[in-house]
Formats: structure tokens, C-alpha cells, sequence
């Protein structure tokens, strides 16, 4: 009776837990699968933002020295899904996550004047992935910049962030 | 063999089926996920919280516990899948769910992890109830599984319902027509603002009236079941969300007895 009672009190508290948002508690019950939160596209953030759904797209490029900037280089985009990701898409999860990363640094740091912290792990993952894509030789720097389109007619692209220099 | 048995053991094999692609999937991208690369656990960890300060966390989440995580999933899948219930399918379903949670930790938990991991618990209870003829126990998993399936789908409907560019239909424009969730197809299709609409009415309002669905007689409950399957499949195409289906659809079949149990406990039948 007991696990029942336990079962039934879970998922009262659960459809309670829907539609607020989540503090680091509540975030760990939904991580653990203990108080799942339900969304689907449903996060209340696309009723204020009008730009929640734009591609996001992560351009880099490299300075080979003495001021001089080569040109842009994609290094995280996106093209017409082919039909095999019904069945198989591994890099779903880890293109998600760069990509979570890109939308976060887009949103913190959306005022073009403050300067970026080079601690913020957000900044570190972004700037990791161009690093791995565009491998960097001895007194090279790499400057990233994150690039936003929307639709697929007539796409314009806004630039959202541009990053510092960085030398590896 | 009672319905309660046949329907624990296709949850197994669907979960099984889940767990298959989900850690074949881990697999064919655990380069990205090792120490020096963006995701690498040597930068991740600086996340906030216990888990990722901890010092076994470094020895889990590094490629090698990665690829014993993905190998256990692996294991324990293909033996839900083929190996006939017994007390063991309880250990099996232990070492699942526990495999699960940690890999969606790592890789932030989607939808599909946690329903997968919903279902597994359910199961969990349910084995044990099943093994030492507890009917509370079985009716704690199914209740566990079936009504978090409900509230998902109800929740995610409601959610929609309650932001205005749903109800327009613009959200949904604006989805299908990205590169990121869209597809070329789906793009065309909402061009028109009145068939994204329509097309978003068409996802929220059968999502917000499941709970009704646990009341109808076992045959439509399982043709409503199958139309929503193929919604899943739809947004696998779409999306390209592909385990999804496979996940919600291990907890089908507790829906289904917790909509039997409904209509005998309210005298429908």
C-alpha cells in the first residue's frame, strides 16, 4: 500500500511541477527522472522570444599572425535532414549540447558591449569545438563568432556574438 | 499467461529495443564526448553540482566508463529483449535503469531518457510484484509508467495551449521551418498560415485530452495508442527525435492495463 501511496503522491507532485520553472532542486527531481518536467517545445520562454527557433550557426577563424584574420570558416551548421535520422542520428545529443552552448552565450552575453568572462564553460565549450574543428599552429589566434538565420527563404543572417582573440 | 506478464515482457522488449539504439548511438559518437574535445568531462565537470565534482564522476565519464556505461546498456538490453521473464529480468532492469541514468547525466537528459527511465522503474516494480505475487507492487508500476506517459502528453499539451504563438500556429511555423527541428517538406506545408494552425491544434488538443483515452474500451484505447505512435514516427522524420518513439512506446502497454484497471474500478466495462 505503501508503494502505491509513494506513486500516487509522485505524480500529484509531478503535475504540479509542469507548469513552473524549475530551480536547481526542482531540476535534479526532473534529471533523475523522480518529478519529470513535460515540455515538447512548450518552454515559456517561446511566448516572450521570438528568435527561440532560429538556426544558430557557429563560424570560426584563424589569424595566422601580425594582424592579419582569415576568412569564415563553418564549423557548426545546419542542412536538409536526410531521411536515415528516422532510424539513426548519433550526433543528435552531442550537436544538441554545442548547440545549447551557443543558444546559452547567445542569451547571457546578448548585450554586444559586455565583455564576455573567458571563464564561463559556455564560452570554453564553444570555443573548444572550433578548436577541434580548426586544429591552430603555434602563435595562431582563432576568433568565433555565432550567427543566426531564420526560415529557408530570403535568409538573413544577424550576427548574435563574436568572440575575442584566443591563442591556443 | 496473465495479460499483466504479456504486457511486463513487451515493456521489456521495447525498452530493450530503446536501449539498443540509444547506446549504439553513445558509441558511434564517444569521440566527441572524450577528455580534450568540447564535451570532453575535463571541461564539463566545472558544471555546478555534486556530480560533476565529485572524484568517481572523472573515472565514469571519461571515454573508457563512457564506453563500459554504453556496453552495459548494451548487455542489458539485448538480454531483456531475448532472455524469458525470471527474478534475474529484476537485476537485468536494476542495471538498465541504473546504465541509463548515468549516461543521461552525462549527456543532459532528454525526453526520451526520461521516459526510458520512467518505464524502467515501472518495470522494476513490476518484476518484483510479478516475482513474489505482490499486486500492489505490480499496480505501483503501472500506475508509475502509465500516469507519467498520461502527464506528459497532457502537460506538453497544456503547455503549448498556454503561449499565444501555439495557438497561432506561428511557433509551429517556426519550428518546421528551421534546419535545426525542421524538414524541407514540413516547411512547405506550413507556409500557409492556416494549415500551421490547424497543424497545431492537431498536436495540442489530442495531447491535452489523452487522460480521457484511459476511459475508452481496450480496443480504441489501442487504436488512439497506434495514432500517437505514429505521431512519434512523424517527429522522428521531422525531427530527426529518434529514439523518442521507442521509448514512449515501451510505456504503452501500461497504459493500457492502467486503462483497463480505470474502467473496472469505475464499472465501464
Amino acid at each position: 500500500m505503501l508503494s502505491l501511496a509513494a506513486v500516487v503522491l509522485l505524480l500529484l507532485l509531478g503535475l504540479d511541477r509542469q507548469f513552473g520553472i524549475l530551480g536547481p532542486r526542482g531540476q535534479l527531481l526532473d534529471h533523475l527522472a523522480i518529478l519529470p518536467q513535460w515540455k515538447f517545445f512548450g518552454q515559456s520562454q517561446i511566448g516572450s522570444d521570438p528568435h527561440c527557433f532560429d538556426d544558430l550557426c557557429l563560424l570560426a577563424r584563424i589569424s595566422p599572425g601580425e594582424g592579419k584574420a582569415g576568412s569564415w570558416q563553418e564549423v557548426l551548421w545546419w542542412e536538409d535532414r536526410p531521411i536515415t535520422h528516422t532510424f539513426w542520428n548519433p550526433l543528435l545529443r552531442s550537436r544538441g549540447a554545442v548547440g545549447e552552448a551557443m543558444a546559452n552565450l547567445t542569451i547571457t552575453e546578448s548585450n554586444d558591449e559586455q565583455q564576455v568572462l573567458p571563464t564561463a564553460l559556455t564560452y570554453l565549450t564553444v570555443l573548444r569545438q572550433c578548436l577541434d574543428c580548426l586544429p591552430t599552429d603555434d602563435g595562431m589566434a582563432i576568433q568565433f563568432a555565432i550567427a543566426a538565420t531564420r526560415g529557408r527563404e530570403n535568409r538573413l543572417v544577424s550576427l548574435r556574438f563574436l568572440s575575442a582573440w584566443h591563442t591556443p | 499467461m496473465s495479460p499483466n506478464f504479456l504486457l511486463l515482457r513487451a515493456t521489456c522488449v521495447l525498452l530493450g529495443f530503446w536501449g539498443l539504439i540509444n547506446a549504439a548511438q553513445w558509441f558511434a559518437d564517444l569521440r566527441q564526448w572524450s577528455d580534450g574535445r568540447a564535451l570532453g568531462w575535463d571541461l564539463q565537470r566545472l558544471r555546478r553540482g555534486r556530480l560533476y565534482r565529485a572524484n568517481f564522476s572523472r573515472c565514469l565519464y571519461n571515454s573508457t566508463g563512457l564506453s563500459i556505461l554504453a556496453g552495459i546498456q548494451i548487455i542489458t538490453s539485448v538480454a531483456l529483449m531475448v532472455t524469458p521473464f525470471s527474478v534475474a529480468t529484476i537485476a537485468l532492469l536494476g542495471c538498465f535503469a541504473v546504465a541509463t541514468l548515468l549516461l543521461a547525466l552525462r549527456g543532459g537528459p532528454d525526453g526520451a531518457d526520461k521516459m526510458a527511465m520512467v518505464v524502467a522503474t515501472g518495470a522494476l516494480l513490476q518484476s518484483f510484484g510479478v516475482s513474489f505475487g505482490e499486486q500492489r507492487l505490480v499496480l505501483a508500476g503501472v500506475l508509475w509508467a502509465g500516469g507519467q506517459l498520461t502527464l506528459a502528453y497532457f502537460a506538453s499539451g497544456a503547455s503549448k495551449l498556454l503561449l499565444a504563438p501555439w495557438r497561432q500556429g506561428d511557433a509551429l511555423e517556426a519550428v518546421f521551418s528551421s534546419y535545426m527541428w525542421g524538414h524541407r517538406c514540413m516547411a512547405a506545408i506550413v507556409r500557409d498560415r492556416g494549415t500551421a494552425k490547424l497543424l497545431a491544434w492537431l498536436v495540442m488538443l489530442p495531447e491535452l485530452t489523452f487522460p480521457l483515452a484511459l476511459l475508452v474500451p481496450f480496443n480504441w484505447l489501442c487504436a488512439i495508442l497506434a495514432l500517437f505512435f505514429l505521431f512519434h514516427m512523424a517527429i522522428a522524420v521531422i525531427m530527426g527525435l529518434n529514439h523518442y518513439p521507442w521509448a514512449f512506446l515501451a510505456a504503452y502497454p501500461s497504459v493500457l492495463l492502467l486503462g483497463q484497471w480505470l474502467r473496472s474500478a469505475l464499472n465501464l466495462n
